[in-house]
């Protein structure tokens, strides 16, 4: 009972962490879901590049975080471990539905796009609610373009937030590795913007019912 | 010439460079037009990428404890723990030790959850009457706080408040004159309790009206 009260906002991580690891506290698993699942769900959205998978990822990420809360290093960063198991379970479904080749066109290039003038990346501001859902709609499509690696640092540095050393941690690559990768991402990242940008009418025509 | 390398140019476009690097990099920057050209790309992307934001719900600072935890056990039926949701993974082992990990955690939440309606039940009576007492305490507070507001507003508004505090007023008078002939009843019925009537009587004698300035 005493982790009911003990599972508060003003312990760490890794305190509550503790908590469910000795003593099986699923009340204080709980509350680290509660903090952590906003975030969590943003990463794997941004991972698989579509909010329904991105919930079902960050579902299965709190999943296996309690069956495998034994596995836990106390002296380490939880954050850091959290980072770790998302990632992994993004990477692991990722790989599965290439395999299987799932990904439909509408999936790759996204449903209705329609087609843009080719003009400098970024130089009119969205300004109608449409406009930036278009606009968010063609960075979702161009960041599931780029290489897995370049798009896993790209949305843990950008996004998230976190310092390169940590992400190193998190990936358990050199630092050096994970900064080299954050420019090729980038400059990979401008290229597929303009390529999705500028993607000819053929998808409109695959993707809607003809009426005959 | 000599370029910074992209793990350097990197570190400056995060800002996880220390003032003297930085400084060097701006020089260069300044004389270097292939890397400005470099630099401003990179700009151009990250401006992009900010342009697919996802809500992430905010926390508030502190909740009392059940109300975290309630908030805790919403969470769990929301991500599907208490239904016969699929999960999408691999393996059946997988799903059954799913199962049971559910089961695992709707025990314990159970027995918690008493737990915290018990808890709950005594903030919450401690919380009203420290709201009791505050209103007391407030009360005359707040009567002088709302002739102030209403000297503020103009025409019919101020002489209806004027009229309601007025009402109210006499209200209290009549109901603190009632309980003073209660009172004298009583100390003329009761010879031991007649000391006690008198000094509340006297304590009512010294009641006085707030000061108002009704103009």
């Amino acid at each position: 009972m005493r982790g009911l009260f003990l599972a508060q906002i003003s312990s760490s991580d890794e305190q509550v962490m503790w908590r469910v690891q000795m003593h099986d506290d699923a009340t204080a698993f709980a509350e680290l879901s509660q903090r952590w699942r906003g975030r969590i769900q943003a990463l794997c959205t941004r991972m698989m590049g579509d909010p329904h998978r991105g919930e079902d990822m960050a579902q299965e990420t709190f999943l296996r975080l309690y069956h495998k809360r034994k596995d836990y290093e106390p002296t380490g960063k939880f954050s850091t471990w959290l980072w770790r198991v998302a990632i992994n379970i993004c990477h692991d479904e990722l790989r599965r539905t290439k395999r299987r080749n799932e990904t439909s066109i509408d999936e790759q290039r996204g449903e209705g796009s329609s087609p843009v003038e080719p003009e400098s990346l970024s130089d009119n501001q969205p300004d109608s609610t449409m406009e930036m859902a278009e606009e968010a709609n063609l960075v979702r499509q161009a960041l599931m373009q780029l290489p897995e690696m370049y798009r896993t640092v790209l949305v843990l540095r950008h996004y998230e937030g976190l310092k390169f050393r940590e992400i190193a941690e998190v990936l358990g690559i050199p630092e050096g590795t994970v900064k080299s990768r954050m420019s090729e991402a980038l400059t990979q990242f401008a290229s597929c913007y303009r390529q999705t940008r500028s993607r000819p009418p053929l998808t409109v025509i695959l993707d809607q019912p003809r009426s005959l | 010439m000599n370029h910074p390398s992209p793990e350097e140019w990197i570190d400056f476009l995060y800002e996880e460079i220390d003032e003297k690097t930085a400084n060097r990099l701006k020089k260069h920057l300044h004389d270097c037009s292939q890397c400005r050209a470099q630099l401003n790309q990179w700009e151009q992307s990250r401006a992009l990428l900010n342009r697919w934001k996802i809500e992430v719900p905010h926390r508030p600072a502190s909740l009392p404890a059940w109300m975290q935890w309630a908030a805790a056990v919403l969470i769990l039926f929301s991500v599907g723990y208490f239904s016969g949701k699929e999960v999408h993974s691999a393996a059946n082992q997988e799903q059954r030790l799913a199962k049971n990990v559910k089961a695992e955690i709707q025990a314990q939440l159970a027995i918690a959850l008493q737990a915290a309606e018990a808890q709950w039940k005594q903030d919450v009576s401690r919380q009203f009457e420290h709201a009791l007492l505050r209103i007391e305490q407030n009360a005359k507070q707040e009567t002088a706080a709302v002739l102030a507001a209403a000297e503020k507003a103009h025409g019919e508004e101020t002489s209806k408040i004027y009229s309601i505090i007025a009402t109210l007023e006499q209200q209290r008078i009549a109901d603190l004159s009632l309980l003073r002939k209660e009172l004298e009843t009583v100390a003329l019925n009761a010879e031991d309790g007649f000391s006690k009537a008198q000094r509340q009587m006297i304590q009512l004698a010294n009641y006085q009206r707030p000061a108002t300035s009704i103009k």
